[in-house]
């Protein structure tokens, strides 16, 4: 198993910076995901760990090697394309025998691994049959096997599962987990959806704009959040992020105003997670009030979205509570839930 | 397309190398219908014309070709006056006359192919013709079939018909040449461009010819354009049909008089220069075409080989 | 007359011009060759029926036999040549960068020239005494110092000398219908395959060329139905010699109908070398079919 490490690593186009001075330790057998809205820089940062564009400044180390002008295929590393690409004219079992068969290894060896492969993605039944032929999970399988068959010493996905619907995205992910677990390979995996990223990261890096904004647990991220826009990409649904002052050391906005204080003198945003606002009486509430705008039942609970000027508030109520839309409710939360962020450069603040 | 990472020398040198390989042959054409005789006619040629003369250019412009592989090397001030002589054993023509026959049939196909693919095109694309598909593969069909395996009785249809020996029977000939490649481009611009278009103007009580010539014809100039070179590159290049097909010396087509040169007389000096001179000739109303129009050459071969 | 009855008619009128050269000078020519192959044209006096006969002859003359073994042969050696100029200057202009378009362009254009003119440029560069090639074959040691060096003298050697003139003639055409296959391989084929570990050498052999299929059968097949009809490259440069040895079957159709006016054979020599493109176009087609 090997670490890997993008050490002050940067890639411009021209004037565009696409990846700005990342800095990431990666463990072994880690499954790290790089997530972040389109055009952040991710999937650049992967392609620079393939070598499939080259270095503007910094290194790439897989284990204790500097691979920065070592050629793609001398990297021992493997990629699951977006879009597969699985070589249409070759049946599934070609395909997965290719980088064996570069690698000029003996046809019984190939036989039996591609055997090995294929029963741990459930392929052995179409092993002759051409990409064509496939659904598109049955192709995101052949696109594993075909990473996976040559047991590099670091898996690379771009956003695999994106091209899959829900329920198969879902299923995917328990699968990848599980296998993840089997095989222990160190894996960087791009995605935009945070979801995904919840669910299979050791750890996530969250970028934007090319630059690495925070790099931890799930769970760390989740909980603690270090600038504004992680604290408002993670979360389905999203965290309200509401702009405001700090007057007379009390929290003013739009929208909610605070009943505890602040030790800020800065306008600050004040970021608060749906479900842990309450929907109290008049006589209960010190954090005010706001009109209904919609409230939408997703089953399990009910998302009624408020607005007040340019902010609007998402908060998650019961789902047998009634809300008519236009109709003044009153808030309540705690400061313990409340996360701060300064205005101008979005970090947190601890207050 | 592939990304290159390094290996720009390679590239370069590899690429310069078949560029001077490629062009060598045309240009040493050209420098050797400008040497003078003495430069031209030695077991050591030169790389780079230290002598130069425009004199083999006027001469087969301007004379009769029997003088020009005669044996007379000196400059023919006397012959000056012979033109088409017409009572002489060989029979040859000024290459003056022989370009401008070149250039009518040429013409001729061009204006023929572009009329006639056009409205094909436009019929086979905009109106529910019965057996559209058939007909249409018919056309495509004269790409299949040698054009040798029809000469014998298209030797015997052109004298039917009174058409042989003349300018417009090569140009029929060399218009059906044309027709797979005509009405495959036109039908193509044509299909490309919203049948919408056409019934807005017919609701406006506009005439079907009109709807051609003002709204169909402007969109599709890609498509005329790629015909007309290809008319041009079959016309002005055949060989073949212009040698069997014209008999009399005042209508020979370039190519055969120039042939006349190159298979004629000795390897005398003349011949060589006006051989050169002459193919450079030949060489520059279709090399004007490529400048101006390349895309359209690559827009054709590509257009049969990628299904739109 | 009802709409749909005025639209077929206009149609129809507007396609006539076409369908009437089409028939006039294509689809009537075409069976009344088969129909003249089976009669007997004497100069004066009436066509005679003799059915297959102008075939049988055919079949028993030593110059049929020459001529499409000749036919074959330069066909087999000249297609090679042009396919691996076409496909290696198609691989070297499939490059995102500067100069493409313009070494493209430059190799594309001896393909606007004629045959004919070809000829002539090649014959000069032949020539046995004042030819630039056989002056720096001198200079790199062949043939006699003072003397004449010829490639036309064999006949194995004048083919050759015509195939380079062909192979720089031609293949700008096949290198253009692969670079259309080529441009059509998606990007990512060629990334999944280096991060695999394959060599540049080994992404063309093993996802390069099987992907150009469709584009490699119709550059060939261009090239060997041009190649069987060759005419004025030999005409021009050998006359066929020497001593027939470089005769095409275009050439002897061409001689058997206008130079012996023997129209019945001739004819069915155009018969002959139609079906010889035709079963060589069906295999080839049946080869190359679909790339996957």
């Amino acid at each position: 198993m090997y670490s890997v490490d993008l050490i002050n690593l940067t890639k411009k186009w021209g004037n565009v910076t696409a990846v700005n001075d990342v800095n990431l330790h990666i463990e072994e057998g880690e499954f790290v995901v790089l997530l972040g809205p389109s055009g952040c820089g991710k999937t650049t940062t992967m392609r620079l760990v393939a070598g499939l564009e080259e270095i503007t400044a910094g290194e790439i180390k897989i284990g204790d090697q500097v691979v920065n002008e070592i050629d793609p295929r001398k990297r021992d590393v493997s990629m699951v394309f977006q879009n597969y690409s699985l070589f249409p004219h070759m049946s599934v079992r070609n395909n997965i025998a290719y980088p064996l068969k570069m690698k000029k290894i003996p046809s019984a060896e190939q036989e039996k691994k591609i055997n090995d492969v294929s029963k741990l993605v459930e392929l052995q039944d179409l092993l002759d049959r051409k990409p064509a032929e496939l659904s598109g999970g049955q192709r995101q399988r052949v696109a594993l096997a075909r990473a996976i068959v040559r047991q590099p010493r670091v898996f690379l996905m771009d956003e695999p599962l994106s091209n899959l619907d829900a329920i198969l995205r879902v299923t995917m992910r328990s699968e990848l987990k599980n296998l993840h677990h089997r095989l222990g390979v160190t894996t960087i995996y791009v995605t935009h959806d945070q979801v995904e990223a919840m669910t299979l990261a050791s750890r996530i890096a969250v970028m934007n704009d090319g630059k690495l904004l925070q790099y931890d647990t799930p769970q760390i991220i989740f909980d603690e959040p270090s600038t504004r826009f992680v604290a408002g990409f993670i979360g389905s649904p999203a965290m309200n992020l509401i702009d405001g002052e700090v007057v007379n050391g009390k929290f003013i906005s739009d929208t909610i105003n605070t009943d505890f204080s602040i030790n800020y003198e800065e306008d600050i945003t004040l970021g608060i997670r749906p479900d842990k606002i309450d929907i109290v009486d008049q006589n209960s509430s010190n954090n005010g009030s706001v009109k209904v705008f919609s409230n939408e039942s997703t089953g399990e609970s009910n998302l009624i979205t408020c607005k007040m000027g340019d902010q609007s508030l998402i908060i998650k109520a019961d789902k047998n509570s009634n809300y008519e839309i236009d109709n003044e409710i009153f808030l309540n939360f705690k400061k313990e839930d409340c996360y701060f962020f300064d205005n101008q450069s979005g970090d947190r603040l601890k207050l | 397309m592939k990304k290159y990472s390094g290996d720009w020398y390679w590239y370069y040198t590899i690429n310069s190398v078949l560029v001077i390989l490629i062009l060598f042959p045309i240009y040493w054409t050209f420098i050797s219908s400008v040497k003078k005789p003495d430069e031209l006619i030695t077991s050591e040629p030169t790389f780079y014309p230290h002598t130069w003369t425009w004199q083999y250019y006027d001469n087969i412009w301007n004379y009769d070709t029997a003088v020009l592989t005669s044996a007379t090397t000196a400059t023919n001030n006397s012959s000056k006056k012979i033109h088409k002589t017409t009572g002489s054993v060989t029979q040859t023509i000024g290459i003056d006359d022989a370009f401008t026959n070149s250039a009518i049939v040429s013409v001729g196909t061009i204006i023929f192919s572009i009329i006639v693919s056009t409205f094909a095109g436009y019929g086979l694309t905009f109106f529910r013709i019965p057996f559209k598909e058939v007909l249409f593969i018919l056309l495509i069909t004269p790409i299949l079939v040698p054009a040798i395996s029809l000469i014998i009785p298209i030797y015997k249809l052109l004298k039917i018909i009174g058409l042989t020996d003349s300018y417009l029977g090569l140009i029929f000939l060399h218009t059906t040449a044309m027709l797979p490649i005509g009405v495959f481009m036109m039908r193509n611009a044509f299909s490309s461009i919203p049948n919408s278009l056409r019934e807005v103007a017919l609701l406006e009580g506009t005439s079907e010819l009109k709807i051609i010539g003002n709204v169909m014809l402007p969109l599709a100039i890609p498509g005329l354009l790629t015909v007309m070179v290809f008319a041009m590159y079959t016309s002005w290049n055949d060989y073949v049909l212009a040698f069997l097909f014209i008999n009399s010396p005042e209508k020979t087509m370039l190519n055969i008089a120039l042939a006349k040169i190159a298979l004629g007389g000795s390897q005398f000096e003349m011949k060589w220069g006006s051989l050169t001179a002459g193919s450079m000739i030949s060489f520059i109303p279709i090399i004007i075409f490529y400048t101006l129009l390349q895309r359209y050459f690559v827009r054709g071969i590509t257009g049969s080989a990628v299904k739109e | 007359m009802s709409r749909l009855r005025r639209e077929q008619v206009f149609g129809l009128l507007m396609t006539l011009p076409a369908l009437l050269l089409l028939s006039i000078f294509f689809l009537y020519p075409l069976f009344n060759s088969f129909w003249m192959s089976l009669h007997k044209w004497p100069l004066f006096g009436k066509p005679k029926w003799v059915g297959l006969d102008n075939y049988v002859w055919m079949f028993n003359d030593e110059r049929f036999w020459q001529c499409l073994k000749f036919t074959l042969v330069y066909t087999i050696t000249v297609t090679p040549m042009l396919f691996i100029v076409a496909i290696g200057t198609a691989l070297l202009c499939n490059v995102k960068t500067w100069g493409t378009t313009f070494f493209r362009s430059i190799y594309f254009l001896p393909v606007v020239m004629s045959f004919a003119t070809a000829s002539f440029v090649w014959l000069w560069l032949y020539s046995e005494w004042y030819g630039v090639i056989i002056f720096l074959l001198k200079a790199i040691g062949f043939g006699p110092e003072d003397g004449q060096l010829s490639v036309w003298t064999d006949g194995w050697t004048a083919m050759w000398a015509v195939n380079t003139m062909v192979t720089w003639k031609f293949a700008g055409i096949q290198m253009i219908i692969l670079i259309a296959g080529l441009q059509s391989i998606r990007d990512d084929y060629y990334e999944a395959s280096r991060l695999m570990g394959a060599s540049r050498f080994q992404t063309i052999w093993n996802i390069t060329l099987p992907l150009l299929r469709p584009s490699i059968a119709l550059a060939l097949i261009l090239s060997i139905a041009g190649s069987i009809q060759a005419y004025e490259q030999f005409q021009i440069m050998t006359r066929g010699g020497p001593m027939n040895e470089t005769k095409t079957l275009v050439m002897l159709t061409i001689g058997m109908g206008f130079d012996y006016f023997k129209l019945g054979p001739a004819a069915a020599l155009g018969v002959i070398i139609m079906s010889i493109l035709f079963v060589i176009t069906i295999i080839q087609l049946r080869l190359f079919r679909k790339a996957y």
